[in-house]
């Protein structure tokens, strides 16, 4: 977006986008002068080197390759950096300040050339700089605000993602507005119901929530017909909304006139212990079983393991091999059964079998969704390590004694002790505690990199090499017929 | 070609059928790419009918990508996976001078570049039967016997089939190399694991010489080689998978090597507690520890 600006303002060419884009893709060149550096990594210096931003003759970075042999260390120790795109670029920050128009697209090009882990945050910084702080923040919607958005033939439609579940907050303004809601699960036969109810709301000013709409898509695509009746009155405060997960055959007309809504479960272990805390266990949950003590121990171990595999899915195959769908039945099936043995064990006078929970949470519950053995061992792993005796025995267990922020598993009657206890969580989770190396945010980082890298390619234009006027063909062309020749 | 010592020559050599092999898929890719590409030209200057595929086709060059028809046939991969069209080209010169060079020349490569192979499965699977002829004597089978891992202190870098080292090649088995390490370092000097400080998430690792041990319980008094002293020696060891691009699944595993962990380097050290309460071998699977074939 903020690229097409630039273009539009005559800043920018396309040829200097796709350089931006594909960087060292295109070129391959055997000559590497540096040992220490990776081979994609001169690549892309080089065709840096080779492109001449903005139709510049001279082209900006063309001494690059001599100014790194000369000022090794330097550079070394610029690429080294743990953000490099807040530091001074050796050599030409002074050059790049001094290129008032397209400085900062230069900046960002370096970037994402010579360190495509922090691609995505050098593109935020270029984006703050170019169009203003207020595009960078993040949209939050309240729900508030798209109520007052909506209109009775307007439905809000939420697109899921896992693990969110926009209900509660529905509920909650529809109290506030003192408002009867009816809920309706959408499914096989479940039309006619949802049809009736959405012609009483109609009629009533009541509201109408679609759950899983997905499974409905037929229904769906009556809709629009539906929300514009002939000849009748729709009562002002009637809302219908739809909760869907993203899928492509929605109907295009009711996705048009909705209002869209995206949610996002909260990241992070603090969030994610926050909401099992919130809404799994209560106060009476934690006084289920006997002996409370070891009952509340145990439903921390559990819950935190939960969010710790949870969140080990966004280092990619770092973390596990296939991102598993983990959600909070999981978590349930795995507390109920928890409940069970100890309730048992309790009543026969017998000890807990650590063993059997292991069983069940590792290899049952969770691993009923692990289909690579590889993965399934690494559970096990979490399993045996914070799933055993020991927090039982040793005080304050600590689930990664070398993780800065000591997590432990506290022992409070109260579930708002526990709820503060969250609280003090770090905001952002470091690898260690998921038994990751530090480095691993770095891969992260360069996952979520490349990712935008490709979204972008994707929703260019294919336009050929901007000014020259040439086509895409034409390109296409030279290049096959230069490969052809070789 | 030579025969290696120990085998039969009347019988076929695994080895250099697995080459053959190798050498007809590349030699299929070749005709695909060959025949897109003059196409993609034709149908530019319009001698041909542009067809989807076509369009796709020249989408994807000009975006530095890898045409689809040249990775996928039916849905089933056909040659190697990179995200850019450069890296994929420079795969199939790499990987064309590997196979050519160990056809042509007198004798075998000393160390295999394992990323250039479109089946490393095979390729170990068939270096196993070797050793296994070998000692056809010893009564080994094929059926019986598991693979044996070893790493070398040699790295081979670039990252391409050029070999520029020489070293001595174990009698038996194969070397093979272009394994990367993530998630850990690898310490050369004292073989084993370690954290990993430097900023590249992947390390180049060593030559690792792969050979075969038989399983079957022994007969004869004497012990064959590899038996016995492998055993205990592994217990501790962190069964690290290897992969063959960086997404890693079932489909990718090419096999597991064994690695020492770092507090595990004899017997009598193997029960005290690390430092951190995890069991060495726990502690690399949590990190998710693996070698990779490609960076990519």
């Amino acid at each position: 977006m903020c690229l097409k600006v630039l273009i539009k303002a005559g800043q920018l060419n396309q040829a200097d986008v796709n350089m931006l884009l594909k960087s060292g893709a295109g070129i391959d060149d055997r000559n590497k002068k540096f040992n220490w550096m990776d081979q994609k990594l001169w690549l892309n210096i080089v065709a840096l080197s080779k492109h001449k931003f903005n139709n510049d003759p001279s082209g900006f970075f063309k001494d690059i390759v001599d100014r790194i042999s000369r000022y090794e260390k330097d550079w070394k120790k610029f690429l080294d950096e743990n953000s490099p795109e807040n530091c001074p670029v050796p050599e030409y920050e002074d050059k790049i300040n001094g290129e008032a128009s397209i400085g900062n697209f230069l900046h960002l090009c370096l970037i994402r050339s010579v360190r495509e882990d922090r691609a995505v945050l050098a593109s935020q910084k270029f984006i703050r700089k170019t169009l203003g702080e207020e595009f960078m923040a993040p949209v939050t919607d309240q729900i508030t605000e798209v109520w007052e958005e909506s209109e009775p033939c307007k439905p809000i439609l939420y697109l899921l993602a896992p693990g969110s579940d926009p209900t509660n907050s529905i509920d909650e303004l529809a109290r506030k507005k003192r408002i009867p809601t009816q809920k309706i699960s959408m499914g096989e036969e479940q039309e006619i119901i949802a049809m009736k109810h959405i012609d009483d709301a109609m009629r009533d000013g009541f509201w109408v929530v679609l759950n899983n709409c997905h499974l409905s898509l037929e229904f769906m695509a009556e809709m629009e017909e539906i929300l514009n009746p002939k000849g009748k009155e729709i009562h002002e405060t009637f809302r219908l909304f739809i909760t869907c997960e993203p899928i492509k055959a929605f109907p295009l007309g009711l996705l048009q006139m909705a209002i869209k809504v995206t949610t996002e479960p909260p990241k992070g272990i603090a969030a994610g212990m926050a909401r099992t805390y919130n809404t799994l266990i209560t106060q009476d949950f934690l006084e289920k079983v006997e002996p409370y003590e070891k009952w509340r121990n145990i439903v921390f171990a559990v819950c935190f393991m939960h969010s710790i595999v949870y969140e080990r899915r966004k280092f990619g195959p770092l973390g596990f091999c296939i991102p598993y769908e983990f959600n909070s039945s999981d978590l349930e099936a795995s507390l109920i059964f928890c409940e069970n043995h100890m309730t048992t064990a309790f009543n026969q006078n017998l000890q807990i079998s650590f063993k059997a929970i292991n069983f069940i949470v590792c290899d049952v519950q969770y691993g009923g969704r692990i289909t690579d053995n590889l993965d399934r061992e690494m559970f096990g792993t979490y399993g045996n390590l914070w799933l055993s005796d020991k927090i039982f025995t040793e005080k304050d267990y600590n689930f990664m004694q070398l993780s800065e922020f000591p997590y432990t598993i506290p022992d409070f009657p109260e579930i708002q002790k526990y709820h503060e206890y969250i609280r003090s969580f770090p905001e952002k989770d470091s690898p260690i505690i998921f038994g990751l190396n530090v480095s691993a945010d770095l891969t992260f980082r360069l996952n979520e990199s490349q990712s935008m890298i490709n979204t972008l390619i994707d929703s260019m234009p294919k336009e050929g090499g901007g000014g020259s006027g040439r086509t895409k063909e034409d390109e296409v062309r030279d290049k096959l017929e230069q490969d052809l020749i070789r | 070609m030579p025969t290696p010592k120990g085998l039969d020559p009347n019988q076929n050599i695994p080895l250099n059928i697995f080459l053959r092999q190798e050498i007809e898929q590349l030699q299929t890719v070749l005709n695909i790419v060959r025949k897109t590409m003059t196409d993609m030209v034709a149908a530019i200057e319009g001698t041909i009918i542009m067809t989807a595929d076509l369009v796709n086709a020249i989408n994807m060059v000009f975006d530095f990508r890898v045409p689809e028809k040249w990775q996928f046939q039916a849905g089933a991969e056909i040659s190697w996976l990179t995200p850019s069209l450069s890296g994929w080209i420079k795969g199939l010169i790499d990987r064309h001078y590997q196979l050519n060079s160990w056809l042509t020349k007198q004798g075998r490569p000393i160390s295999y570049w394992l990323t250039g192979f479109y089946n490393p499965q095979g390729f170990l699977t068939a270096a196993m039967q070797e050793v296994t002829r070998q000692h056809s004597e010893q009564k080994w089978s094929l059926d019986a016997v598991e693979p044996k891992t070893e790493v070398q202190k040699e790295i081979i870098g670039g990252e391409d089939g050029r070999i520029e080292k020489t070293f001595n090649v174990p009698s038996e088995g194969v070397c093979v190399h272009g394994l990367y390490i993530e998630g850990a370092a690898w310490s050369r000097n004292e073989k084993k694991l370690e954290d990993q400080t430097s900023k590249d998430p992947f390390q180049a690792f060593p030559v690792i010489h792969f050979t075969a041990m038989s399983t079957a319980p022994q007969t004869d008094a004497r012990p064959a080689p590899g038996r016995g002293k492998a055993e205990p020696q592994t217990r501790n060891f962190y069964e690290c998978p290897v992969y063959k691009y960086p997404k890693r699944n079932d489909k990718y595993l090419i096999t597991k090597v064994f690695l020492r962990p770092d507090s595990a380097s004899n017997d009598k050290q193997k029960d005290a507690a690390p430092p951190n309460g995890i069991l060495p071998k726990y502690n690399w699977r949590l990190k998710g520890v693996a070698l990779l074939c490609t960076k990519e």
